[in-house]
């Protein structure tokens, strides 16, 4: 589902943008601290002409910090490690900005380093999570007939069972839908059923 | 219309003629109990329970969107519950929090370690009510914020988790345990007997015998060897007969070879609302077990929301193995009815203007969005989609088990302010909705709100536009 098609998008346009922004600035960062470990040199070339979306992603962290830290709704659901987490990362932007002026520029990958050690163990960890979390969301939509929403031509019927098989062990990993998809019931089948 | 009003004349007294002369008993001992009862909330392993049940539901799916939210709060405005009553604990990022909170307790590294950091709580007596006050009373899991979600996670499956937890821990408000207990003992939510069910469905054919003027129409029961066993909501027998005689009507009107069962026929399971898996599986399975033992090629399921997800979509997950049979709804047959040219339908019979609500579990979790529309367009002759529509309709504050839990029942009916909303700005005189949940919470908020709407099952509609010949009865 693209973001334009979402109400949370619709509604708050503004910030989901900022959003974007921020975490664009976070890959840029993390892209110029590799380059920086493996390419020095090339790195420290390149470094002055990312300073405009760096700090520009900067502000976004910044400015979503304070967001949280101001509305009641968002203090309400927020834990420390919120606002640890977004300040970490307004950390890492300033961390790849100012290493372009640093005479220790290394001082950049090492605090990178600490927050990818963090990562997993806190809110950053929706890194990974968010690529999880829509996969597994649009698989089973996808499954189900959900989305993408029918087309204006006729879907098929709900579906046949198919053969039985191996049973899948439910909670222990991922599930998968153990009934067939919408549309899986043979033309035989649907014909008979008239 | 839905409404007791509306039963036709004839129902019976507590004590019925039955064909024969004899007497039918108006009640009979339930027969003994297959399964234990749902947990109760007592013991002292009860915590224990709880933990080991929100780790197992975590290891599943859930943990992935659990730990994907970011608590943006962009999603405030998806939810119906937070528009009506707009406070923080009603957002859904909180009540994702919530459940993280505990989670992170019991199972993360930062959780056991530092628990301030991370807002991780423990497990008790107390918090335990809190969750079960957040993941009952305060969502009814429709999955709109999730579709809506920015980060684009699931949010009813974190508070699936918890009311797995709940469950386990038998924390589950009253109304909704006893329903599923009354399931687990009587075969049917309502604890029916199987003689009431006989004896309804004696008089209803009666009803429908006159009403189409044909000797041959009529409920069948326990009838081995038909095509179809159909399934049906015991709401249907006890308040709202007319929607059974209507699909009893268009089935002999397509000459449809079908039966229901006197033992398990309840299309609902509240298994599914608690987040107690065993007791939804075990009803699942007796209902397979009775299509075998019926010899039907076919279940189909009454207009019922939670009742097809469950059935077409967790239940072969619940039983870890694909159906022998093809299970799907009666709007599916209905459209293939009138594909197939065996029903004469006059729209003009329907001239009301008529919207649909489109049940969260049937449209948004179980993508059967479209037969019901085109089936409409055929019965009626002024159709009208409500804004937003299919999967992201807004849910009419009755799902999620939330008709059963009487104490969230003002919360229940405030939430449905949108849905209200929504009706009011169609203009329509008719709300169709193929659920029956759904039909009790929407007649309750026509009152609330003062809509003057009429609610109708979409089979309601066709058996109103069958072109009989004889014409129907003045008032079918």
């Amino acid at each position: 589902m693209l973001p334009a098609h979402k109400e949370s998008v619709r509604h708050h346009p503004a910030k989901f943008l900022v959003g974007v922004l921020l975490h664009a600035g976070l890959i840029l960062a993390l892209a110029l601290l590799l380059l920086l470990a493996l390419r020095p040199a090339l790195a420290l070339r390149v470094l002055p002409w990312a300073q405009p979306p760096l700090l520009l992603a900067l502000a976004c962290g910044l400015y979503l910090a304070s967001r949280r830290a101001l509305s009641a709704t968002l203090r309400f659901m927020s834990t420390p490690d919120d606002y640890l987490a977004i300040l970490a990362s307004c950390g890492l932007l300033f961390a790849t900005v100012a290493a372009a002026h640093s005479s220790m520029p290394a001082a950049a990958l090492l605090y990178a380093a600490a927050l990818l050690l963090y990562l997993p163990l806190g809110k950053l960890r929706h890194a990974a999570f968010f690529f999880a979390a829509r996969l597994d969301y649009g698989r089973r939509l996808g499954h189900r007939g959900v989305y993408p929403p029918p087309a204006a031509g006729r879907p098929e019927p709900a579906g046949r069972p198919e053969p039985a098989g191996r049973p899948e062990p439910a909670g222990t990993r991922p599930q998968r839908e153990t009934n067939p998809p919408n549309g899986a019931i043979p033309a035989d089948r649907a014909e008979a059923a008239r | 219309m839905r409404d007791a009003a509306r039963l036709p004349e004839n129902r019976p007294p507590e004590t019925t003629a039955l064909p024969g002369g004899e007497r039918a008993t108006p009640a009979s001992p339930p027969p003994p109990l297959p399964l234990p009862a749902t947990p109760t909330g007592e013991g002292p392993d009860r915590l224990a329970r709880a933990r080991a049940a929100l780790a197992a539901a975590m290891r599943g799916r859930a943990a992935y969107h659990l730990h994907a939210c970011v608590r943006c709060g962009l999603c405030a405005e998806t939810c119906h519950i937070h528009l009506a009553e707009p406070e923080p604990r009603n957002h859904p990022g909180a009540k994702v929090a919530r459940v993280l909170s505990h989670y992170r307790r019991e199972h993360t590294f930062l959780g056991r370690r530092l628990p301030g950091l991370v807002g991780a709580r423990e497990l008790n007596d107390e918090t335990l009510a809190e969750l079960a006050e957040t993941a009952y009373g305060r969502c009814t899991a429709c999955g709109r914020c999730g579709l809506h979600c920015s980060v684009g996670l699931d949010v009813a499956a974190v508070i699936r988790a918890a009311r797995h937890a709940l469950a386990a821990s038998g924390v589950v408000p009253q109304g909704l345990r006893s329903t599923v207990d009354n399931q687990l003992r009587t075969g049917n939510q309502m604890a029916i007997t199987r003689e009431e069910l006989r004896s309804t469905a004696d008089w209803l054919s009666q009803s429908l015998r006159d009403e189409m003027g044909d000797g041959e129409a009529g409920i069948p029961v326990d009838q081995p060897g038909r095509r179809v066993l159909y399934l049906i909501n015991p709401r249907e027998v006890k308040f709202f007969p007319l929607s059974l005689i209507a699909a009893a009507g268009v089935f002999h009107a397509a000459g449809e070879s079908w039966t229901l069962s006197s033992r398990f026929y309840d299309v609902t399971n509240y298994g599914f609302y608690s987040g107690d898996d065993a007791a939804a599986e075990e009803l699942t399975r007796r209902v397979m077990a009775e299509a075998d033992a019926l010899g039907v090629e076919e279940i189909v399921l009454s207009e019922c929301g939670h009742g097809f997800r469950a059935f077409r979509w967790e239940g072969p997950d619940w039983m870890g193995r694909p159906y022998r049979l093809p299970v799907r709804s009666v709007l599916e047959l209905l459209e293939e009815y009138l594909d197939g040219g065996r029903l004469r339908v006059d729209p003009a019979r329907n001239s009301e203007r008529v919207t649909l609500h489109d049940p969260c579990n049937l449209v948004r979790w179980g993508g059967v969005s479209e037969p019901q529309r085109r089936v409409l367009r055929r019965v009626v002759s002024d159709f009208v989609e409500m804004t937003p529509n299919r999967a992201h309709n807004f849910c009419c504050g009755g799902g999620g088990g939330m008709l059963s839990m009487s104490e969230f029942g003002e919360r229940r009916v405030k939430s449905g302010r949108v849905k209200a909303d929504q009706i009011r700005a169609t203009g329509a005189r008719i709300v169709a909705t193929p659920c029956h949940n759904c039909a009790d919470q929407l007649i309750e908020i026509s009152k609330r709100y003062k809509l003057g709407v009429e609610i109708q099952a979409v089979a309601e509609l066709v058996y109103n536009a069958l072109a009989l010949d004889p014409p129907p009865a003045a008032g079918a």
